[in-house]
């Protein structure tokens, strides 16, 4: 815990490099240079999100959880060209419209089932670390 | 009395806040004067949606339209224009109440209410955000109340909320029908919430009755724009623009993962699987201490979720980026009280916090739609004539195409809508060919030719932006042979060839003056069909039944040898191909006729044990009937042919 809270009382001064690292950014003319800051800058945003996840007592769940989503986005993009290939074309139904997916045999819901998948996978997550839990705990 | 009200400390922040973001957004009412800065698809509807409801004409029946009547109306009377303009301000002190109600902290929510006022203002502009911030913010109101009430949340409340978006749907149609699907969904969340296994009966009792009373509301509210469609003739045709709702997610779908990697939609990703994260990691564990911004959390998610369907659908990333930032400022709330906890200094919270609001607005990079259209200073009477008048200041074609046609109604094919106010015509139901994509859009597009009796068509053979890629004479293939089988070729002016009606039966491909315009040739003469065949191969081959065949899977020289010996017509011809396996990724055919013309034929593999379906009357050089000559496989790829005669070609492409 005094870890966190170390963490935690550090953040003020995160917050005086992100203001200094801000106004550099309108300062300076050199665009080179904005590209770093624009990184280092987007650093420090997400240090708080680090802190938050830490915080948290079960955080070893959240950890689970990170991992899933980056598991499932590698996944997506590694093979997406794969998946997309090998799933049928778009139908052309009874009103012939022909649109961007009928034309290319773009697979119409690929997108919507993947996004979503992504999207949605911590409430299947959490859900089932829940219920693992519960079993767990019957048990002893 | 009202006055005293406003005035009392209660609502003098409201009344203050509202007098502000009106000031801030007067130029919309001092001067309603749209212009849309680009000559763009949307900016070209728009403008003629507008002389539409100029000249009288009703959205549903009249003419396709998929907003609601406060946009459609809103240049036509001052009553709508004013609506409009108090729009905005409205949702400002409805987000006011809402982060009031969310956030225990006035200052934190004062300063999130300027953020996200900045936000609207200088990216996601306020056309953009009277949309789409209508359905947030009632949203947000809703969850407020769910929170307030708990389990026992008043049945006149949820009346007047049902009754709201009921009204709504005659104002903003859209946004009202998606807040009742929401509101729905909440109303099955909040139940699950608070469901306790003790109270079943009588927490599914208190569901049912909300929900009842919720769509009696809607029902109730809804009646206003029911009588109105039934009055104007209108309710068939609302009821059939529902069926072609459907239709549009069909033609509209474009590859979503493309699009992910913009700046808009890695943060929309991000935040929304941040948001999703929190939130199913709270209801699932701590479901007992969820507080009023979990509600609100919720509320967003759902909003998020349904709004990033229709993104998937076709990206709309940049337009919804402030419900990321909504997202933003209610978690960064928890964050912000977590810190607090730790006695963390609240300037340097505010400072934390102000760098995020400027890097949204200023560093990220997110696509800024407050300049698209803008509101402008003019001394017109008529702001739509003189939005057309800069449209068409920025090409001279348009002026010297009205020149050319000095009498006779025009068709605008595929879509340039702009001509039907510049001959001052009535325009036809779906504007262009991309909502004209379904068969039954581009019949009523031939409907409109012959009532209309056109005599001309201004034909835009370069602009293939409205089309994502997909040529005129694939996606509207219906109308496209109707127009060259009725109208022949006259001159091009500029990018514009002008065709005029044939009084007597011609053939397009025999017009000499076709072969002065080798490009237009070229496009009728090259079919490239993609992935069609393969796509009608792989769902339709079992329609087709042997006793239409023609030839049966036979060798390409056997059916050769026979088309050259007999007189076989193109006429409800369809062809089907079986090929080798193979690695070739574009395959092609050239099908010759008795007549002299030639077509090249570029389609996509077929798919393993399926055959490739090409309709032949789909083929610009068939569209008129002529007598086959040959078929040539350029890949020699063929292993078997079949000819069938089909009579119901409408079960194919």
């Amino acid at each position: 815990m005094k870890i966190k809270k170390a963490i935690a009382k550090s953040l003020p001064f995160v917050i005086f490099l992100t203001t200094i690292a801000l106004i550099l950014y309108f300062i300076l003319p050199y665009p080179f240079l904005k590209h770093y800051l624009f990184v280092f800058l987007l650093i420090l945003y997400c240090y708080p999100l680090v802190i938050y996840l830490f915080y948290i007592k079960r955080w070893p769940w959240l950890l689970i959880e990170f991992f899933i989503f980056i598991f499932l986005l590698g996944i997506f993009f590694i093979f997406f060209r794969k998946i997309r290939d090998a799933l049928p074309p778009s139908i052309i139904g009874k009103s012939a419209v022909v649109g961007y997916a009928q034309y290319f045999g773009y697979p119409f819901y690929l997108d919507a089932v993947v996004f979503f998948i992504i999207l949605l996978h911590p409430v299947l997550v959490f859900l089932l670390l829940k219920f693992f839990e519960k079993l767990e705990r019957r048990k002893v | 009395m009202i006055f005293k009200k406003i005035f009392q400390k209660k609502f003098l922040d409201y009344f203050l806040v509202f007098l502000a973001v009106a000031l801030l957004t007067s130029n919309t009412l001092i001067n309603a004067c749209l212009l849309y800065s680009a000559n763009t698809f949307d900016s070209l509807n728009l403008i003629v949606w507008e002389y539409a409801a100029k000249i009288g004409l009703l959205p549903y029946k009249d003419l396709f339209y998929p907003y609601g009547f406060l946009s459609y109306f809103r240049f036509a009377n001052s009553m709508n224009s004013f609506f409009v303009f108090l729009l905005s301000p409205i949702l400002i002190i409805i987000f006011l109440f809402i982060f009031k109600k969310i956030y225990s902290n006035t200052f934190y929510a004062y300063i999130s209410l300027v953020a996200l006022f900045l936000f609207v203002y200088f990216i996601t502009g306020f056309e953009t955000f009277d949309r789409y911030g209508v359905l947030t913010g009632l949203v947000g109101v809703f969850c407020c109340y769910l929170y307030t009430y708990k389990i026992k949340i008043p049945k006149i409340i949820i009346f007047i909320f049902g009754i709201t978006i009921g009204l709504l749907t005659l104002l903003i149609i859209d946004q009202s029908i998606y807040s009742m699907g929401l509101f729905i969904a909440l109303l099955f969340t909040h139940f699950l919430l608070q469901y306790k296994r003790k109270n079943t009966k009588e927490s599914v009792k208190r569901f049912g009755t909300s929900l009842i009373t919720l769509l009696i509301a809607f029902g109730i509210g809804f009646l206003p724009f029911f009588i109105f469609l039934w009055k104007t003739n209108s309710l068939l045709r609302f009821i059939q623009f529902f069926s072609y709702l459907s239709d549009i997610s069909l033609f509209a779908k474009t590859p979503f993962i493309h699009s992910l990697f913009s700046t808009d939609n890695i943060f929309l990703l991000l935040i929304g699987v941040m948001a999703i994260g929190y939130i199913s990691y709270t209801c699932i564990n701590n479901r007992d201490r969820l507080t009023v911004n979990h509600y609100y959390l919720i509320g967003l998610m759902y909003v998020f979720l349904l709004l990033e369907q229709k993104s998937v659908i076709r990206s709309i990333a940049s337009e919804i980026t402030f419900i990321g930032v909504l997202l933003f400022i209610s978690l960064f709330y928890e964050f912000f009280l977590f810190l607090k906890k730790h006695k963390i200094n609240t300037v340097s919270l505010y400072l934390y916090y102000l760098n995020f609001v400027i890097a949204f607005i200023f560093i990220i990079g997110f696509t800024s739609y407050s300049t698209n259209p803008f509101y402008y200073w003019t001394n017109s009477s008529d702001c739509n004539q003189e939005n057309m008048q800069k449209q068409l200041s920025q090409d001279q074609t348009y002026s010297l195409i009205r020149k050319y046609i000095s009498s006779g109604n025009i068709f605008s094919y595929p879509g340039t809508p702009l001509f039907y106010m510049l001959f001052h015509q009535q325009p036809p139901y779906y504007l262009t060919i991309y909502e004209g994509s379904p068969r039954y859009a581009q019949k009523k597009m031939i409907q409109y030719i012959q009532d209309q009796h056109i005599m001309w068509v201004i034909y835009d053979d370069v602009d293939t932006s409205i089309q994502d890629g997909v040529p005129d004479t694939i996606r509207a293939a219906d109308l496209d042979q109707f127009i060259l089988n009725n109208f022949s070729l006259q001159k091009n002016i500029g990018r514009f060839l002008i065709l005029k009606r044939n009084l007597t039966k011609k053939d397009f491909f025999k017009n000499p003056k076709l072969f002065r315009f080798p490009l237009l040739k070229q496009e009728l003469v090259d079919i490239d069909l993609e992935s069609i065949p393969r796509s009608e191969g792989y769902y339709k081959s079992s329609l087709l039944e042997k006793r239409d065949t023609f030839f049966d899977n036979v060798p390409i020289n056997v059916l050769n040898k026979n088309l050259r010996e007999k007189n076989i017509t193109s006429d409800n011809k369809v062809l089907v191909i079986t090929i080798k396996k193979t690695d070739q990724k574009i395959l092609k055919l050239t099908i010759r006729t008795k007549d002299g013309l030639k077509t090249d034929v570029q389609y996509l593999p077929c798919l393993t044990n399926n055959p490739c379906i090409i309709d032949l009357s789909r083929l610009p050089v068939f569209y008129q009937s002529r007598q086959l000559q040959s078929i040539t496989d350029e890949n020699n790829i063929i292993t078997g042919v079949s000819l069938y005669n089909f009579t119901n070609p409408s079960l194919f492409w």
